[in-house]
């Protein structure tokens, strides 16, 4: 999908053409290059995902290379080259992140409750025994991750959990029902956002944490907005399959969607500028962020019109 | 793409951890010891300080500045670096003690830890390990090197035989469990032959170690 020019910014923060054509060159060769690290694994543990037309396949691997930008920015705002074993730190951890979501989505309430009760467990005692091939492959996929760095480092340890705790919450927060009139209450609603936010800032530092374990506490805050920032777009995008799915969040309950996510992308791209030192990774990161939004901001509009799934748009 | 672990270091690893995890459903295991315990919020909670990744400050712990909105944002920080001096609360001014280096580890790091980690690892798989070496001893292989054994136990002095009492209970117990692994990954891989499906995966392109 094209950005529409008419949502794009000409502030002073944005990187500008030669950010966005990086960003799409890399798109690319993230695209062809997530394959070669998941495919033998996907192959050996569930083969049944590589049957047919492939499109859960297909989804993950586009997750996986989201997460190689998003880890390539991060890596290159820490002055740092994104080499290819960080690449297979991204594709791991895409993969993971896209397994672990469809164990709490895809299967219903009641596996979701024993995905996280067992997850917990995994986090707690280190105990999982996998049952199916799909939870094989998450278990072999989240073993090789663990691998690759120091897990018991403080930093890391926290950032999984807090990110195992901000998913349980936001699966206690989405069964909620939502009042028939009037809406959820302020105090409901800032929770909410504070989940999103969770959820996807302590993800971003998990990466962050596997990519470049001696964290600058400056970085990680800015990281963390990042990730924010990527949940409100997201949620965004997803807001028409969520409410089909009886699921709430912020961006589904908030009154006016795509005013306030134009001002929280405003508000955290120009903190991530001011914040962090000029460098090609700040520049791919917004760039990465801009596109992203203009992108939900479209797929929102389309699924009003239209409905669809929620991965209905790729990129 | 691939320079992490090598890919064949990679493949008997996932093997070895999902044959833990199967002899822990099975309750092939001693006992209900964790395996890895990555919870450290317990930890994370008595550290000196506290930084809050959203709003990008440092407290000391307890500050009543924190936000309640940032409670389930806070990360646990044991030392403060010299440039992040500029991120302290204000109000409770968290700075570095001259003794912070050797009071304020997350945890207590000592060579004795490494040891109680060895232990617990023999004593956790220790059923499996003896139910091995009972089957392994009693093989034709077992008897060959045990006569072996036997032959060089008798050349040495008294001094000696204990040295080696203490390190035979150790490695045997440890050859016994590499070699129980090295059976299921033998098994796995006779039963998968040509027809597996990840027959060949370790020259997959963008696989090389």
């Amino acid at each position: 999908m094209e950005p529409r020019t008419r949502f794009a910014s000409t502030a002073a923060w944005d990187p500008g053409p030669s950010a966005q054509e990086r960003l799409s060159r890399l798109f690319q060769h993230y695209r062809s290059g997530v394959s070669a690290c998941l495919e033998p694994l996907v192959r050996q543990y569930n083969p049944a995902m590589l049957a047919g037309a492939q499109a859960e396949y297909r989804k993950m691997l586009e997750l996986s290379a989201k997460m190689n930008i998003v880890g390539h920015a991060c890596t290159e705002i820490a002055s740092r080259d994104y080499d290819a074993r960080r690449q297979t730190i991204g594709s791991l951890f895409g993969a993971c992140c896209f397994l672990a979501d469809s164990f709490i989505d895809d299967f219903g309430e009641d596996a979701t409750r024993d995905y996280l009760d067992r997850l917990e467990v995994l986090l707690t005692q280190g105990w999982f025994e996998p049952r199916t091939d799909r939870e094989k492959l998450f278990f072999v996929i989240l073993s090789r991750l663990f691998a690759e760095r120091d897990i018991l480092h403080p930093t890391m340890r926290q950032a999984v959990l807090q990110l195992y705790l901000a998913q349980k919450q936001d699966v206690e927060l989405r069964i909620t029902r939502i009042p028939p009139e009037g809406g959820l209450s302020r105090s409901r609603l800032a929770m909410l956002k504070r989940c999103a936010r969770n959820r996807s800032g302590h993800a971003i530092l998990v990466l962050s944490a596997f990519l470049l374990p001696d964290l600058p506490l400056a970085y990680l805050a800015r990281m963390f907005g990042a990730g924010a920032l990527v949940m409100y777009i997201d949620d965004h995008g997803d807001c028409y399959s969520d409410r089909g799915s009886h699921r709430i969040t912020f961006m589904n309950q908030v009154r006016h969607p795509e005013r306030t996510l134009k001002a929280l992308f405003h508000s955290h791209v120009k903190q991530l500028a001011l914040g962090l030192p000029p460098s090609q990774g700040r520049d791919l990161l917004i760039a990465f962020l801009t596109r992203y939004y203009l992108t939900r901001v479209e797929k929102h509009r389309q699924q009003k019109i239209k409905g669809g799934s929620a991965w209905a748009v790729y990129e | 793409m691939n320079d992490g672990i090598p890919t064949s270091r990679a493949q008997i690893a996932d093997r070895i951890g999902l044959h833990i995890q199967e002899l822990h459903a099975g309750g092939r295991l001693r006992d209900a010891q964790p395996l890895l315990r990555i919870d450290n919020r317990d930890q994370a909670r008595s550290a000196p300080y506290q930084f809050d990744a959203a709003r990008g400050r440092l407290h000391r712990a307890g500050c009543r500045s924190i936000p309640t909105g940032s409670k389930s944002a806070l990360y646990g920080v044991w030392r403060i670096a010299k440039e992040e001096e500029t991120l302290v609360c204000p109000r409770c001014k968290p700075m570095p003690q001259p003794d912070e280096e050797t009071d304020s580890k997350p945890q207590d790091e000592t060579p004795v830890d490494l040891l109680y980690g060895v232990l617990s690892v023999i004593s956790q798989f220790g059923g499996v390990l003896r139910e091995r070496g009972q089957e392994y001893r009693n093989s034709r292989a077992g008897t060959l090197l045990g006569a072996q054994i036997e032959k060089i136990y008798s050349g040495v002095n008294e001094r000696e035989k204990n040295i080696l009492d203490v390190l035979a209970s150790s490695l045997g117990s440890l050859a016994v469990a590499i070699r129980e692994l090295d059976e299921g990954l033998n098994t796995a891989t006779d039963q998968g032959g040509a027809d597996a499906p990840n027959a060949g995966a370790a020259s997959q392109p963008g696989e090389a170690t």
